[in-house]
Parts: structure tokens; sequence; C-alpha cells
């Protein structure tokens, strides 16, 4: 190599050779000192030209941690942003929303209806109801009071009402033990006559044209089933009750609609109407499943009954949320049980496609994906803060947030409609409830997907009652005030009234 | 209306569902989605856009490869970026040094991405070249993507072809297309943003993707965040009142969680706020925001701002001009209203007082200027034909003329420098520097260059610490610790345009510049590059030196010229007597003369080098034969030239034509002679 700049060397004069000729090479030198002033040693062999591989250098056990955390926040992800689609899907397109409606003018009748309304310890709101389904512009149907032997408060409304209409209203009195919903309905089938059977809940706020809407969707789809819509209304009750509002809103204007079209749909517990021979195939309700309305869904679904779905807010049915946080709580671990039991009970296997099993599967484990979800979160979130990890390791981890705090940004959007087709106001207050209800809900939804398995476990599958005050009619005098009764768990008595969701409609689905 | 459900024909509804388990299967009668059904439907839709679209995509394609390594020069932003992409993939780093925010890094992380996959750094001798294909890649796709756009703006196949051959084919674009610019990245992703945000279809998914894009374009170049309120309006005026709402909630959500993926990246690095001894995103976007030097009033004739405008304005002024007029027309046409908006806000954004005017900023305004023009164009050819009232028609007159003046001065001027662009090499004196440089630098010796070159100096076998970015050596502080005499411990400095147009920004390069001297220098003008040797003891003391050193050289070389063994042909007396010749030849040569007598045809000048010292030594003859290739005579007098070693050993040997030449190494040992 050749030296550089020997600014200061003193090399042996080439010229001073002994020979005295004239050139005579000198010998090596020394390498002349400070070829350049401190420059460190860069080790010329440093630059690894070569390309670095693709795949990072770990450990087995770095590759095994990093790559199950990675995996969970991918999974989480993918669960998340499947939610989020699904919870958006009416708004996909402007052909899509206009879809999930009711026609605009409704085709002439063609069907009879028998309208069935299940009653237990419900006298404050059950006469009014009757009223209200009397006032139903259909041509042609009838309705069907069940109400228990034991609960004659709730029976002698239900007469009354009868009285009132009595060629529309018929009461039937269920004297089984125990009690619940699906041998309520059971029961009442023997004498509905109609070709459509309609389930309502004894506390629902119908629309008087609703019945001829169904009559005409039925008609215009061939469906075997129609949904309508059912829509809680009090969103500024509490905290939560916000969250369980939008739950509906997303599930019954958006998200059923996605079901209805992938085919595998789990039917709501009211505003649900299912022709006659249909329901004689499936021999009515199961009654010894905590779901049986989603139950009698699948397994219609899987016999290839088409399920069309509508939502027009001016006809929606309205409901109030249970009245304490803690009968919410029953009342998801319930839906959650019946989940469960549903998947295990395996009618979904005979759905005609594997991408409709698969579909089945999904959507009834959904629940515990979603437990899995909201506890997974803050773990996450302590591993990153705690756990030295890699930049796109830790960047992976923090995938999930994307499609929660796009559902947050989608929730807000839901809020503000509702608030607007509903004529409710909606406060800068109810969206901060909205954004900091987010991780406790999600706990929430958790912990009752836990207690379900739990339950399910252990063999308990008594019904937990959901009481309720009326709330939702705010355009009505105040009823007689009582205090909800609570039904606890055990009792064998009381039952459900609400449509089922799979996890949580859309509100905190994604997180 | 139609329904949520699966449709099914009413004559197959269960017959005797009570009868169990006779259920019906359903049959589906819709017709199937995809087959040969669809592609026909889809060729009656679409099946002319092909005809127009593939011709411009193919004239695109071939006017900017042909020659894109030859025009124009690379500079030193190429460098950079397609160092920052080499970094990604060969050092496994964000950057070739420490990555400080000054870009969002996205950008080359494309190229990094496309050069990975395409194998593009091996297939180039010169690196920045892979970064020019991967621009080709994003100007072919801009181009397709602009003919979208101008078609859904309502742009007949015809006019969204002018408009896609003048955003290809315009002298300005060409330049700065081939160029290695993040702004040609990030025009593709805008150009997507926005055919997504107009579509009608499947509204939500599409504007979702238009954020995603639009997202992506401002992580590539974050001055594309300027398009924002463009991509807003074209959004919110498609949008479906309906469903508006939640599309537009969802869609500015996931731009904002797009642009918060950068933040957490820092964050996670902890290098989000500014702290000691540590870059951080805060520090990166105060510098691009507050700490740039201004370009430099419009009203100064010297100032940055006019200098780029100049040479923007010098590449294609018609198209400048007409891109004007245009938008401005364009403000009065309903359809072209947003693009002629943009234009113009960016534009007065330019002009604003103080601002740093980017070269490139030119690129984000090329394809709506395109736009706009060939939107205007097509106004008036409708209102020729059919203009409904005396208003219209003349305008149209006028334009139809304007355009016409446009196209007469145009052929003249694009032929011009078209020509250039498709002829020229400009890049020559970079690749000749960079090839006198590895054959000529010991690869210990430790180089200050510009960034076009930094790639290929590694790749040929430079230590990364030894070529070191003239930007970092003043700003960077491990570059800094590297070279704590700073200038002083580097051997060369290597100097193009760029680093001569600002040498007082950096007091080290200053330094280097006015310590050291060139020793070969290549091309002239803009294109000039000098590889200057430094001094570290100044270059006074040098040239003393130097003097000293030519004073001796010459008393010796008068010595040789008298020894009668040796002829000295042509001005080889002269340049000996002018102590022109390096002490290793006359050292040689005296050597030699012991042994036969030599004929000494010329003292050849090196390439790049001036010639004031000479290095190589040609022999034609020894002992009156003719030293020809593979002679026995000039065989020996090789072996005997490459036998010489320690500080007279030659770098090489070769045996021409004309004889034997001889070089040494650019730097002769001091003191090899004696002093008087």
């Amino acid at each position: 190599m050749t030296p550089s700049i020997p600014a200061t060397s003193t090399n042996t004069n080439l010229f001073d050779a002994p020979s005295g000729a004239l050139l005579t090479p000198a010998p090596e030198d020394p390498a002349p000192q400070n070829v350049a002033p401190n420059r460190g040693d860069p080790d010329i062999n440093s630059t690894d030209t070569s390309t670095v591989g693709l795949l990072p250098d770990w450990s087995v056990g770095e590759w095994l941690a990093y790559g199950s955390l990675m995996l969970v926040a991918v999974l989480l992800t993918a669960i998340a942003v499947t939610t989020l689609w699904w919870m958006l899907h009416a708004w996909r397109s402007r052909d899509s929303l206009q879809r999930t409606g009711f026609a605009k003018i409704p085709r002439p009748a063609a069907y009879s209806f028998s309208l069935l309304v299940p009653g237990r310890h419900e006298e404050e709101v059950m006469g009014q109801t009757l009223d209200k389904l009397a006032e139903q512009d259909h041509p042609d149907f009838e309705i069907i009071a069940i109400v228990g032997h034991d609960d004659p408060g709730t029976e002698a409304v239900a007469r009354a009402a009868a009285a009132r209409h009595p060629e529309l209203i018929k009461v039937v009195v269920d004297d089984s033990v125990p009690k619940n919903k699906p041998k309520a309905l059971n029961l009442a089938l023997k004498t509905a006559r109609g070709s459509v059977v309609g389930v309502f809940d004894a506390e629902d706020d119908v629309h008087p044209r609703l019945l001829s809407l169904v009559d005409s969707r039925f008609t215009e789809t061939s469906a075997d089933v129609v949904q309508g819509g059912v829509q809680l209304m009090n969103f500024d009750t509490t905290w939560w009750s916000l969250r369980n509002v939008l739950e509906y809103y997303f599930w019954f204007r958006s998200r059923l609609h996605f079901h209805a079209n992938a085919k595998f749909i789990p039917l709501g517990g009211n505003t649900v109407f299912i022709k006659r021979t249909w329901l004689d195939w499936s021999n009515g309700w199961d009654a010894e499943c905590l779901a049986e309305d989603c139950e009698v869904g699948v397994r219609l679904s899987s016999q290839g009954a088409t399920v069309a779905v509508a939502y027009s807010p001016e006809v929606v049915t309205r409901e109030e949320t249970p009245g304490t946080l803690k009968s919410l709580f029953k009342q998801r671990t319930r839906w959650n049980q019946g989940f469960l039991q549903v998947l295990g009970k395996g009618e979904w296997r005979k759905l005609p496609s594997a991408r409709q099993r698969l579909f089945a599967r999904y959507i009834l484990a959904m629940p515990f994906l979603q437990a899995a979800t909201g506890l997974l979160i803050p773990v996450s979130i302590v591993l990153i803060l705690t756990a030295k990890v890699p930049v796109g390791v830790a960047l992976i981890t923090f995938l999930p947030l994307g499609p929660t705090i796009v559902t947050l940004a989608a929730e807000a959007a839901g809020l503000h409609e509702f608030g607007k087709l509903y004529g409710r106001k909606v406060r800068m207050r109810d969206y901060v409830r909205l954004v900091l209800g987010t991780f406790p809900y999600q706990v929430f939804l958790a912990a009752a997907a836990v207690r379900a398995v739990w339950r399910q476990i252990r063999g308990e599958n008594s019904w937990e009652k959901t009481e309720h005050t009326g709330a939702h009619r705010t355009d009505f005098a105040p009823l007689p005030g009582k205090e909800p009764q609570l039904v606890g768990a055990g009792h064998g008595s009381g039952f459900a009234k609400e449509p089922q969701f799979s996890g949580s409609a859309g509100s905190g689905a994604a997180s | 209306m139609s329904t949520t459900t699966h449709r099914t024909p009413a004559h197959q509804m269960p017959q005797s569902p009570g009868r169990r388990p006779i259920v019906p299967t359903r049959v589906r009668k819709s017709p199937p989605k995809n087959g040969p059904h669809a592609w026909y439907r889809w060729r009656r839709v679409h099946g002319r856009a092909p005809l127009w679209l593939l011709p411009t995509l193919l004239i695109t394609a071939v006017v900017q490869a042909w020659n894109m390594a030859g025009s124009p020069q690379r500079i030193d932003d190429e460098g950079t970026y397609v160092a920052q992409a080499w970094a990604i993939t060969n050092l496994g780093e964000l950057a070739h040094y420490t990555y400080w925010y000054d870009h969002p890094p996205l950008g080359w992380i494309q190229i990094a991405g496309y050069a990975q996959l395409t194998g593009a750094f091996d297939r180039w001798d010169t690196s920045v070249m892979a970064g020019r294909e991967a621009m080709l890649v994003a100007a072919v796709i801009s181009t397709a993507l602009l003919w979208l756009l101008a078609r859904k703006t309502g742009l007949g196949r015809g006019m969204a072809t002018l408009a896609a051959l003048l955003f290809a084919l315009s002298p300005l674009a060409i330049q700065f297309h081939r160029t290695v610019y993040l702004d040609n990245i990030a025009t593709a992703w805008l150009l997507g943003a926005l055919i997504l945000a107009m579509s009608r279809k499947h509204q939500l998914a599409e504007f979702v993707g238009a954020a995603v894009m639009f997202g992506i374009a401002v992580l590539t170049k974050e001055t594309y965040l300027l398009a924002l309120p463009l991509l807003a309006w074209v959004m919110f005026h498609s949008a479906y009142p309906a469903t508006r709402r939640y599309t537009l909630a969802v869609a500015s959500t996931m731009l904002v969680l797009v642009g918060s993926g950068y933040i957490l990246f820092a964050a996670v690095k902890g290098e989000l706020l500014p702290g000691d001894n540590r870059v951080s995103l805060f520090d990166g976007i105060a510098f691009q925001l507050s700490s740039r030097v201004s370009s430099g009033s419009i009203t100064d004739p010297d100032s940055l701002i006019n200098r780029t405008l100049a040479m923007w304005w010098q590449l294609d002024p018609v198209f400048i001009t007409t891109g004007i007029v245009s938008t401005l027309a364009g403000l009065f046409i309903k359809r072209l209203r947003p693009y002629a908006v943009l234009v113009v806000g960016l534009v007065l954004f330019m002009f604003r007082p103080g601002s740093y005017l980017p070269v490139p900023y030119v690129i984000m305004l090329i394809p709506f200027a395109a736009l706009c023009i060939a939107g205007v164009t097509s106004w008036i050819l409708a209102h020729l034909r059919r203009g409904n009232s005396a208003g219209k028609r003349v305008s149209a007159m006028t334009g139809i003329a304007g355009l016409i003046i446009a196209v007469v001065i145009a052929v003249p001027l694009w032929t011009t420098q078209l020509r250039g662009m498709l002829l020229a090499n400009l890049d020559a004196s970079t690749v000749q520097a960079q090839d006198w440089i590895t054959s000529n630098v010991p690869l210990t010796d430790r180089l200050i260059v510009d960034d076009a070159m930094w790639v290929d100096l590694v790749k040929a076998g430079f230590a990364r610490d030894n070529v070191i970015w003239y930007y970092k050596l003043d700003t960077d502080s491990d570059v800094m610790d590297a070279s704590p005499n700073g200038w002083q411990d580097s051997d060369y400095i290597v100097t193009t345009d760029s680093m001569r147009t600002f040498p007082d920004q950096f007091p080290q390069i200053a330094q280097a510049l006015n310590n050291s001297e060139i020793v070969a220098s290549f091309g002239e003008g803009f294109q000039q590059v000098d590889v200057r040797r430094i001094f570290p003891e100044g270059l006074a003391a040098r040239e003393e030196a130097t003097a000293e050193r030519a004073e001796r050289l010459s008393s010796v070389g008068i010595e040789l010229v008298t020894n009668p063994s040796l002829t000295f042909e042509g001005e080889t007396v002269s340049l000996l007597e002018a102590g022109q010749i390096d002490a290793r030849i006359l050292a040689a040569i005296g050597q030699r003369a012991s042994l036969n007598a030599l004929t000494i045809a010329s003292f050849p000048v090196v390439h790049g080098e001036s010639g004031t010292m000479r290095r190589q030594v040609l022999f034609s003859a020894s002992d009156g034969v003719a030293l020809a290739p593979g002679s026995p005579a000039a065989d020996d007098l090789q072996r005997w030239l490459e036998s010489l070693n320690g500080f007279f050993a030659v770098s090489s040997v070769t045996q021409t034509q004309d004889g034997v030449l001889a070089t040494f190494s650019t730097v002769q040992p001091t003191n090899l002679l004696p002093s008087r």
C-alpha cells in the first residue's frame, strides 16, 4: 500500500546510498508515523456488504416469546378488523344501506300472523304492549299472550287487554315448572293459527305498521324468516346503557344484514317472524337451550331457510336496557352460555358449505375470542413498557389498537346518527362516556364471557331473568312505579326477552 | 328496492317442511360473477381504455428509461435516498448514518423493497441508478393513475392521454421523474388516493383505501400533506350523504392512524421528544419547519428560490406557462376546480415569505398542472364545436390560439431538451471520478464525498467510516467523534456542484476545500467533479514544500537529461527540467540506465489529472530496440519495473504499442531527494 502523507517522516535519503550510485532503491523503511492523526481504527472489513437476512437473528427463546406475542397481536387484529367490517356492513355503499330497510310502499298483505307475547312478572308493561300490538294495521293477525300460572298480576293485565280486544288477543296460561321462554312459546304455538309466527317481548314498543311491512318483506324476498329491528333507546341513562344501545344499533342496523347474506344468522329474541311450516319442522323452540332464538336460527339456517333482515328506524321495536349493570351482566352471561350450548349442540355442522360452518364456529365462539382480546391488550401494553422488545415486535403488538380506534370513531358516528334518527339530543357528555367506557365495557364483556364458560363447565344452566322498567317509553305517561324485581339465578323462573348477539354487536367489539 | 337476503325463486319454497326431514335444497340461478361473462362485460365497458393507455405507458417508459443513467447528472439527494435504501437491505438500519427523522422513512423503504425484490443493486455499477429504476416504475404507475384520474374527472380518453403524455414527456417532468426524489413515489400514492376518493361503488372500503394511500404518500414525502385539503374536498364531494357520516369518520381515523404509526415508531424507539445526545422526531420536525434556511426573496436575483425557479423555467417554460394559465382557467371549470385550487394553493405557498423551497417541490405540481391543461383543452374543444354563448366561443377561440402558440413554441424547445436528455451523458464526470478514486486511492484512506457516490465507494471496498458524506462532518456527532481533528483526519475530498454551492454552511468542508488541491478533475461547469488531496498541515506549508520539492526534482531532472545512455523525446526534457516528474520515475530511470540505454518517449498525464506532476513514464526503446508488446526487451523491462519495491514500487506496468508504460501511485513520498 502506498503510504499516505508522510508529512513529518524522516526517511533514509535515496541519494545518500553508500555506493554513490546515482539512484539506489532504499531499503524498506519503517512505516511513517502519524499516517493520519487520530482517526481511530476503522476496520476495513467491518462493512458487511452481504445482504441482511430477511429474518431477524433471535435465539429460540426469543423466537417463541416474540413469535407468540406477534401471533396474538395479529390474531386480535384480525378479529377486531372482521368485527369492525361486519359492524359497518350496512354503510359500505349506498346500495347496501338502501337494502337494509323495509320497502317504502308495502305490497298487499299475503300472510296471516300469530304474535306470541310471553310475559313473566311484567304487569307494569304488558297491558300497554298488548294494546299497542292490537293497533297493527295488518288485516289478518292474532295476539297470544302467554302468562305463568303462578303470576296472577301479569295474567290479570293480559286478561284485561284481551277483554278490550276480544277478537285479537288470546291468553294462554303456562303451568310448566320450571318456566322458561321457549316452553312458553312452544305452548302458544299449539294454538296459533297464523301462517307466520312472530315473537314479541312484554315490554316491546311496536310500530303499528310493522306487520304490513314484514308481510311485504316476506313477499318481496320470498324469505322463510324475517327479522325486524329492535332498538334500545335509553342511551343517556348510564355509561353502560350508552354502550348497550349502540350494540343494538349496530347489530340490527348493520351486522345482522351481513349474517343474513352469509346465510348463518343467530336470530334475535323478538320482532322475529318465522313461517309456520318451518316452525313445525323445527318442533318449535328448544326448551333446553338458554339461547333458544339463536338455536332455532342455526337449525333453520342449516336446512337452508332464508332469512331477510330489515331495519327502518321509524318502525323499529323499541326496548330498554336492563335496569342495572348486574342484570346486564347476567343477561350477557346467559347469551354467552347459550352460544356455548349451541356451539356444543353441533347443529351448525349441518350447514351446507364449509365456509358457513367455519363462519358459524367463529360467530358462536366470538364472545370468548373477545374475552381474550379484551384481556390481552393490557397484557401487551405492560409487556411493551416493561420488557425490552425489538422495535418491530413492539409496533406489531400495537396493531390491534388500530381497529379499536376506528371502531370508536364509527361508534361516535353511530351515536350521532342515532341521535338524529330518533330525535334524541346527544351531548358532549355522551361522547366522553363513549370513549371512556370503551375499556371498562370490554372488561365487563370479558368478565361475562368468562363467567359463562365457568357456569357451563359447572353445569349451571338456569335462567337469569332481566327486568324492565319501561324507560324506553318516554312518550308515554310514567308507569305506576314499582321497583324492578330481581329474579335471581337458579330460581327457575322468569326468562329472556332480548335478541342475542354474538358478543357485542359493534361497540367495543374491536378492542 | 332490493333486500338483504339471498334470492330464491318462489317455486322452490319448501313443499311440505312439516314432514321432516324433507327440506328442499336450494339452487342458485344467478350467473356466476367470474368467468367469461364478466370478462365480456368488462371488455365492453373498458375495452378501449388499453388502446390508449398501453401506448402511453410504453412511451413513458421508453422516454424515461432511455439514457436515464446519463442525464441528469446524479446529485447528492439521490445518493442519500439510495444510500438509505441500501442501508436497509445491507446494514439492517434505516439509514447509512443515524436516522434523525429528517424525513419519514417510508420513501426509501419502498426503494429498498423494490431493489431487494428485483435485485436492482446488483444490476447497476452505479447504485443511484437502481434508485432511478425504481423512479421509472413509479413514473409509469403514476402515468397510468393520472390517466385514470383524468377519466374519473370526466375527460375523454384522448384528453386523458394528453394529460398523461404531458406528465410523462415535459422536459421538466422527465428531469425530475428520473431523479431519485421521494416525491416521485409519493405522487403515485397521492394519485391512487384521489382515484379511490372519487369512487362511488364500494365507498367505505375505497375511502379507507384512499386514506391509507394518502397516509403512505405523506409518510413517503411529508410535503404531500399539503394535498390534504384536495383529498378532503374530493372525498366529501363524492361521499353519499346517507353513509358519509361513517365513510368519512372511518377514513379520517385511518389517516390519523397511519400518521400515528410514525409517531408510535419514534415513541417505541424512545426518540419522540428531544433529549441529551439523541435524535428525536420532535427535533426532526422542528428542523423541517423552522430551522431550514430560507430560500431567500423572490426579488433577489441571486436567491436560492430564484435559482430554483430559473432551473424549472429553463427546463420547460412552455409547460409552466400553459400550466399556470390553464390552472387559472380551471378555477372556473367545476370538475377541474379542486385540482386547480391545489396548484394555485401550492404555488402561493411556495412564495410565502421566508419560505424554504425544496427543489423537487415542483413534482407535486406537475400531474395536476397537466390535468388542468388537458381539462382546459377539452373545454376549449367542446366549446369550439358547440359554444352556446358568444362569450364562451370567444374564450374558446382565445384558448385555441393560445394552445397553438404554445405548441409552436414547445416543439423546438422540447426537441432540444429531449435530445439532451436522451443523448447526453452528464453523469460521466462522476463515474470517471469514482473510477479514478477506486484505482488510485488506497482503501485505507479516508474520503469526504458527495452522497451520490457513497454506496459505490463502500461497495468498492472502502470502510463505511472512511467514506464520509460531507454533510455529516459538521452535523453528526458520531462522525465528528470518529474524526476528532475534523477535516484533517481525511485524505481526500471529492467535490461536486452541490458541495461547491454552499461551502460556508459547513465549516469543516470549507476548511478542507481551502487546504486541499485538485489532484484529478473531471467534467466542467455544473458537471465538474474534483478529487482534491487534503493537506492536514495546511495549504501554505504544503505549497512551500511543493516548491522546494520541484526545485530538487528539477535539479535531478537536469542531471538525468545529461545521462548519455538516456534519450529523451519531445517535451520530456522540458518537463524534467521544470521538476514536474515524480521522484520515483527519476529514480527508476536512473537505476535502469545503468543496465540499458533507454529511450523515454513521454510522461503521459493520467486522465483527469492536471499534469503539473507526472507519475507515468513511457519507455519506447531499450538499447535501440523498440519495446514492442511481448518482445523480450519489453518483458525484461516490465519484470524489472515490477521488482521495484518499498517507496519505489510502481502501481502498474503495461506494454503498449508505443512501449512500456509504468504508472506510480498518486502520492509520492517526500524527502526521497536530497535537499540543496
